[in-house]
């Protein structure tokens, strides 16, 4: 077991160096760099613009820039510092993650909290009329662009004034109680959870109705229900547990989803959350917080996935470690 | 319907009419004729990535094809979903035709301008009562609220009666035959706005058939390209293994641990500055088609791994196949339906990618059309309030997406023998 | 329930009368049916504007009532800030947040366009216009209680001329010294300062420089704080978004409370802010200043109606919605008459560039920009794009610019006619009938290139290219990103045609040298010259060279009003059109006094009109 997992993790280092190459080249991609977006300002000399690029490194070949990132990276768990910030890429990281996690958490088991009873219902109903109707809301959740759902619901929140109008927080939240507090950014969270997990109900809710109608037919619940076990006990007992299985993988993605967040709606909905940073980042060409929220993106998906086969293995003694 | 209870679900006779008997399906993970080539995760992910038709394979039955479509033709919302968006598609084929104007056409002459006009109502009977069997539109004039709205009002005294098959904007039907007639139009010098008009006086039906070229094409082209590299590749690691198989996996596994958005967004900042717009179209499909075809690769690759233990492939092998003919004859098209569920299913992916790139300004750019750069112009406030007929590529979307779903989800049960029993 | 899956009995079609009833149901509503029809002869069409006018706002600044203490102003900004040290910054979100801290030695009144004393005394000149001697206001603290002195106006010098110093600062902290032989037709020479005593610092110039004021009204950086970071070489990095806003000081009205990244910056007043009001009593008035981190402009306006917000921009083109909103709102809309910002044409007339020689021949022909000058019909554009919002500009200098905009430029009012005269006079014919002229056998075809992130751009440019295709130019516009058309513009090979882009100018026209003297980088119609390529860019040369020296300031207008009208005469840049400054406030307010320049620009002077807070001890 602990060989396995470290196995895992030894497998992860390749992995993530491959994913800051790829980071790295597609940022290099884009023509000009970061300096290049100081030249909006006509005031700003090419002599300022030559200095600024030296102080960077920008002005070192790419090759170059790429192997000083990794040797700082792996020597001084240095991850290079953002041209625009002047502040380690980590740092800034950092500041946003509390967000981003609080909104993905939320969204993500709204989702998971509607898309399971939901999807039992449909798989043991199918082709129920209330089957179809949960089909068609599940897949319309997703057929518009997020963003602008996210505009919609603003202008609900406008019009009827329930909501507040976007942000994270009120403006006053420093000086209520701590209940009151909580009870802000409970309120603040409502719409964005809305318009991010309705998104992720469908794909769920399909994942678990159809694992659901495979286990129904799988030969044990024949037999329990040959023993004369009731309906509800086959279904919840020993169908469904088994039918969530898989879904478990799905989780484990889903890990590496929470970090790199929904920048679109984070945008209309004023949400301070990662998924801002990373597209200002990655709009300026800010070289290095595009490149460690790649990484670090990219190794929770690992993470997520290790976790995700660990719990498979805690909860399916059918599956051995390989 | 509350009071049926759920065990009715499986009550159906196993052999009622249009159903199969299906040999018992094997276990999930632990069958044992599959391979644990990379631990339970593979298997595991297959499993549940590859939905029902990959289970399928285990059993597939005499005529798939034709059972398949029976099954599908059961599916009413698949069907429909299927007729619709083949409508959509054909009207998408014929939009130059069908629209009345040319796109990026703006009012022509100098003085008058139409920014922002409603859609035009056709009429039978004029104001004062008089009937008219060619049906008509009334000529409009811009004025303004105190509010410095744009507003049009009818003019009685003009009326532009609609013609059918009326000369226009030259264009090529189908990209091949030269001609300038237009299912429809108006004459005396009029304009008319069916769905209304944007910003700069173009008509909006005309840019959403034109947009619906693009924007229905995109998905598909990107899928074409995605598919063909993701069975490609995946098909080589899966029917070599070793380490080809692993070197490609960890290739892909690299690029699937990039968020998909960013790496959008990254390789769209690097478009080169063209000046041929259907160069930008045809870059944007590429980078679409770019993000998906590692995780098509993986799914197909688990696929073929388990497909190449097979009987009759070892027996193709044993008579002295090629590796390629294997794999043309034996491989892939086992993997076939699968490709077909997952491109369906994966096309609103593309459609709502191109959306939100346009969003940032980095998708198909005005002055061409697309659904996904009509609807960011639209996302405005007031245009939320008060010109709900710019909204209609969002529709567009909205139905088209929703439609590739319902048909994905239809081929994926229909595709699904397992699931067949229950139905 | 369950159907039955024998082929005999269907389920019913729902999802096809879903669809159809949905289909059916947009198209009835897009089609407004069951709605009124509006008709020409309606009063209701009649009694709305059918021509509009633009409103031209106050230009006496309103005098200054007694306030009263307590209340929030809640504004808010695009993006966050990078940096809390605007003496490093680059960028316009730290400039806003970090300024608020600090006041200037002197300001330039908006209204009367003069400057006025801030922390220093208006400076005293001698030695010829050359030496400018500060001396700083008595009692002046910084809000953690240490004096402003001498030193701290010598260290931000200091800091500034350093060229390990990141900012933006030091191009602007320079002295344009004629000399031919330089870029630009200037050379770029360093003031020399020094301290006097500990009050008074004195500058001295190289030579007379008209416009030394707008450089020498910088804000003075604390000592006490920065000095150590500086001579460590750290200053880049120091006072970064991730300081403790206690550790912060101010000069300005507001110390910093708080910033949460991604959400808003908090302040609140500074108890030694030096300002007090005609009765003597403290400033500013207000208790707090909110500023919310706002992503994206219809959020922001979404804000402004649910009382989140009490001030923003309004987009011309929302102006109707908002406006129809304000009583429910509770704010106003002022519409405070032309922008400092402009939007022109550009053609490339660089012969060294990467097109073909007969464009660029073309290009080259006065008469064939003035063809498209009278091509572009600007009126329409103001009333489609910015409802009537907006002035026809013909120059570089905004109508907005009271003290330097000359009015009596060459202008060309839309005039096809006249635009196709002129072409045939230049020989550029429809000789193949085709809808499009020929020029030396070539049709005339070329793209016009624009920032894709700016929508006011992008809708000139597709509006422009209707206009140009009306005079039978063959025109394709392409917006790309804003890199990729800087890439293009002031470094070889020069590869663009036609451009639209525009720069937001301040009151000082010397500003604008880098762009207008003939070897400058940014002369951008034909960069860097050796010598001026044409007599107009030759004298507008020698303008600019007088125009920094001539320190009578009636004669010094006549310098750039001659420079206006070469540049409408000649229009290397079409300028189209100026938008007006239009901006949402909440009534709340009192002494409110928007100018085009910044509409809250009085802050330590507005007041909460319901406040009942105690006046601060």
């Amino acid at each position: 077991m602990l060989l396995y997992i470290l196995r895992r993790l030894l497998l992860m280092i390749p992995l993530v160096i491959g994913i800051s190459l790829i980071s790295f080249g597609v940022m290099q991609l884009a023509p000009g760099d970061y300096v290049d977006q100081l030249r909006q300002n006509p005031s700003i000399k090419p002599e300022t613009l030559a200095r600024l690029r030296e102080d960077f490194g920008l002005d070192q070949p790419a090759y170059k820039q790429y192997g000083l990132w990794l040797y700082r990276a792996v020597v001084y768990r240095d991850f290079g510092e953002s041209f625009t910030y002047h502040q380690p890429a980590f740092t800034l990281i950092k500041s946003r993650l509390y967000y981003t996690f609080l909104l993905s958490f939320w969204s993500s088991l709204l989702a998971w909290l509607l898309a399971i009873p939901l999807g039992i219902y449909a798989a043991t109903h199918r082709n129920s009329f209330l089957d179809r109707i949960l089909n068609f809301g599940a897949f319309a959740g997703v057929s518009l662009p997020s963003f602008f759902v996210a505009l919609l619901a603003l202008m609900v929140a406008q019009q009827s004034g329930w909501f507040p109008v976007g942000g994270a927080q009120s403006e006053n939240y420093d000086k209520l109680p701590q209940i009151g507090k909580i009870l802000d950014t409970a309120h603040h969270l409502i719409l964005p959870t809305l318009v991010l997990g309705i998104g992720g109900v469908a794909g769920l809710m399909r994942q678990m109705r159809g694992n659901l109608l495979d286990v129904l037919s799988d030969n044990y619940i024949l037999a329990a229900r040959a023993r004369g076990l009731s309906e509800r006990a086959v279904i919840w007992k020993h169908a469904t547990r088994n039918a969530i299985n898989p879904l478990l993988t799905l989780a484990g993605y889903q890990l590496s989803g929470l970090l790199a967040g929904a920048a679109l709606v984070e945008n209309v909905m004023a949400w301070p959350g990662l998924g801002r940073l990373l597209l200002e980042s990655v709009q300026s060409l800010d070289l290095y917080v595009s490149m460690a929220s790649f990484v670090m993106g990219a190794a929770l998906l690992v993470l997520g996935n290790l976790v995700a086969d660990l719990l498979l293995v805690a909860t399916d003694p059918r599956i051995k470690l390989g | 319907m509350n009071d049926h209870s759920p065990s009715e679900a499986s009550d159906v006779p196993p052999s009622s009419a249009g159903q199969m008997v299906v040999p018992p399906a094997q276990g999930l993970a632990t069958s044992p004729g599959e391979p644990l080539a990379d631990g339970p995760t593979e298997n595991q992910k297959r499993q549940l990535l590859t939905g029902g038709a990959a289970r399928g394979l285990s059993a597939i039955p005499t005529s798939p094809t034709q059972l398949a479509w029976r099954e599908l033709r059961k599916n009413r919302v698949a069907v429909w979903s299927g007729v619709l968006l083949l409508f959509l598609y054909l009207i998408a084929l014929l939009a130059p035709f069908l629209a009345p104007y040319d796109p990026q056409d703006q009012v022509p002459g100098t003085l008058s301008s139409a920014t922002f006009h409603p859609p035009m109502r056709l009429r039978f009977r004029e104001l004062n009562g008089k009937f008219h069997l060619r049906p008509f539109v009334y000529g409009t004039r811009q004025g303004f609220t105190p509010l410095r709205e744009i507003i049009y009002a009818t003019d009685p005294a003009v009326i532009h009666p609609v013609r059918f098959f009326v000369p226009g904007a030259p264009y090529r039907l189908f990209g091949l035959i030269p001609t300038s007639i237009h299912l429809f139009g108006v004459e005396n010098g009029g304009r008319i706005f069916l769905l209304g008009s944007d910003e700069y006086g173009r008509d909006y039906l005309s840019r959403l058939l034109f947009g619906a070229q693009i924007s229905l094409s995109v998905g598909l082209v990107a899928i074409l390209i995605t598919f063909s590299l993701g069975m490609l590749v995946g098909g080589i690691a899966g029917y070599y293994g070793g380490v080809t198989d692993n070197i490609i996996m960890r290739g892909c596994e690299v690029l699937m641990s990039i968020p998909d958005f960013y790496l959008l967004l990254a390789l769209a900042a690097a478009l080169p500055a063209t000046l041929s717009p259907v160069a930008v179209y045809l870059l944007i499909i590429i980078i679409l088609s770019f993000i998906g075809w590692a995780g098509m690769a993986r799914i197909i690759r688990g696929m073929v791994l388990s497909v190449r233990e097979r009987e009759y492939v070892e027996a193709g092998r044993a008579l002295g196949l090629s590796d390629l003919k294997i794999i043309r004859r034996h491989v892939l098209p086992s993997t076939f339906t699968y490709a077909i569920v997952a491109a369906t299913l994966a096309v609103p992916g593309y459609i709502l990618g191109e959306a939100g790139l346009s969003f940032l300004g980095l998708g198909i750019r005005d002055p061409m059309a697309s659904w996904g750069n009509m609807l960011s112009a639209a996302q405005n406030i007031t245009t939320l309030t008060s010109r709900p007929w710019i909204l209609a590529p969002g529709v567009m979307i909205f139905i088209t997406t929703l439609a590739f779903n319902f048909l994905g989800d239809g081929l994926r049960d229909a595709l699904d023998p397992k699931s067949r029993k229950l139905g | 329930m369950n159907y039955p899956s024998s082929p005999v009995s269907r389920p019913f079609p729902w999802a096809a009368l879903g669809w159809g009833a949905a289909i059916l149901l947009f198209v009835a509503w897009v089609c407004g049916l069951g709605s009124r029809d509006l008709t020409v002869s309606d009063p209701e069409f009649k009694n709305g504007a059918t021509s509009l006018k633009t409103l031209v706002a106050g230009s006496v600044e309103p005098p200054s009532v007694k306030g009263k203490y307590g209340g929030v102003l809640t504004e808010a900004t695009l993006a966050d800030p990078k940096t809390f040290n605007i003496w490093v910054a680059t960028d316009n979100g730290s400039f806003g947040v970090g300024g608020t801290l600090f006041d200037s030695l002197i300001a330039r009144n908006p209204f009367t366009n003069k400057y006025e004393a801030r922390l220093s005394e208006l400076p005293t000149v001698s030695n010829g216009g050359k030496t400018y001697t500060f001396r700083l206001k008595d009692g002046l603290k910084w809000s953690d209680g240490k004096p402003i002195t001498a030193d701290d106006v010598m260290f931000t010098l200091d800091m500034i001329y350093d060229p390990k110093t990141a900012g933006i600062m030091r191009e602007g902290m320079m002295v344009s010294v004629p000399d031919k032989k330089a870029p630009g037709g200037f050379k770029q020479v360093p003031i020399k300062y020094r301290k006097v005593d500990e009050k008074s610092v004195e500058f001295t110039l190289p030579v007379p420089y008209a416009p030394v004021l707008s450089i020498l009204n910088i804000a003075p950086a604390p000592r006490h704080k920065l000095y150590s970071a500086w001579k460590s070489g750290k200053i880049n990095s120091t006072w970064s978004v991730d300081t403790p806003p206690s550790q912060l000081v101010a000069s300005g009205p507001w110390i910093m409370k708080q910033y949460i990244s991604g959400q808003r910056v908090i302040y609140e007043r500074n108890p030694n802010f030096w300002k007090k009001d005609k009765w003597g009593r403290t400033l500013p008035y207000l208790e707090r200043y909110v500023l919310l981190i706002v992503p994206d402009l219809n959020t922001m306006a979404l804000k402004l109606k649910s009382g989140e917000l009490d001030s923003t921009t309004v987009p011309a083109p929302d102006y109707p919605d908002a406006k129809s909103y304000e009583k429910r709102g509770g704010y106003t809309i002022y519409d405070l008459g032309p922008s400092f910002s402009t939007n022109y044409l550009g053609f490339n007339l660089n012969p060294k560039a990467k097109v073909e020689p007969w464009k660029i021949k073309l290009f080259q022909q006065q008469k064939f920009r003035q063809a498209v000058s009278y091509a572009i019909n600007r009126d329409l554009m103001s009333v489609n794009l910015f409802r009537g919002l907006a002035t026809p500009a013909w120059s570089y200098v905004s109508s907005a610019n009271k003290a330097f905009y000359n009015p009596d430029v060459p202008k060309y009012p839309y005039n096809p006619k006249k635009a196709e005269a002129l072409l045939d006079e230049i020989g550029a014919r429809d000789t193949d009938g085709n809808g499009f002229r020929e020029y030396e056998g070539h049709e005339i075809r070329f793209s016009i290139q624009t920032n894709v992130e700016n929508n006011v751009r992008k809708s000139m440019g597709i509006v422009i290219t209707k206009d140009l295709k009306n005079i039978g130019l063959n025109v394709t516009f392409t917006p790309i990103a804003f890199n990729k058309l800087l890439g293009s513009l002031d470094a070889p090979p020069f590869d663009w045609e036609a451009i639209i882009l525009g720069f937001g100018g301040g009151v000082e026209p010397h500003d604008a040298s880098n762009i207008w003297s003939s070897s400058g980088p940014t002369h951008q119609w034909h960069p860097s010259q050796k010598t001026p390529a044409t007599p107009w860019e030759a004298e507008i040369d020698t303008l600019f060279r007088r125009g920094a020296q001539e320190l009578d300031p009636v004669k010094r207008k006549k310098i750039y009003d001659r420079w206006q009208v070469i540049a409408s005469e000649q229009m290397p840049l079409i300028y189209t059109l100026v938008p007006d400054a239009l901006v949402a406030i909440r009534n709340k307010f009192g002494n409110l006094k928007p100018h085009p320049q910044g509409a809250l620009w009085n802050q330590e002077e507005i007041f909460d009109l319901k406040a009942t807070g105690a006046a601060p001890s």
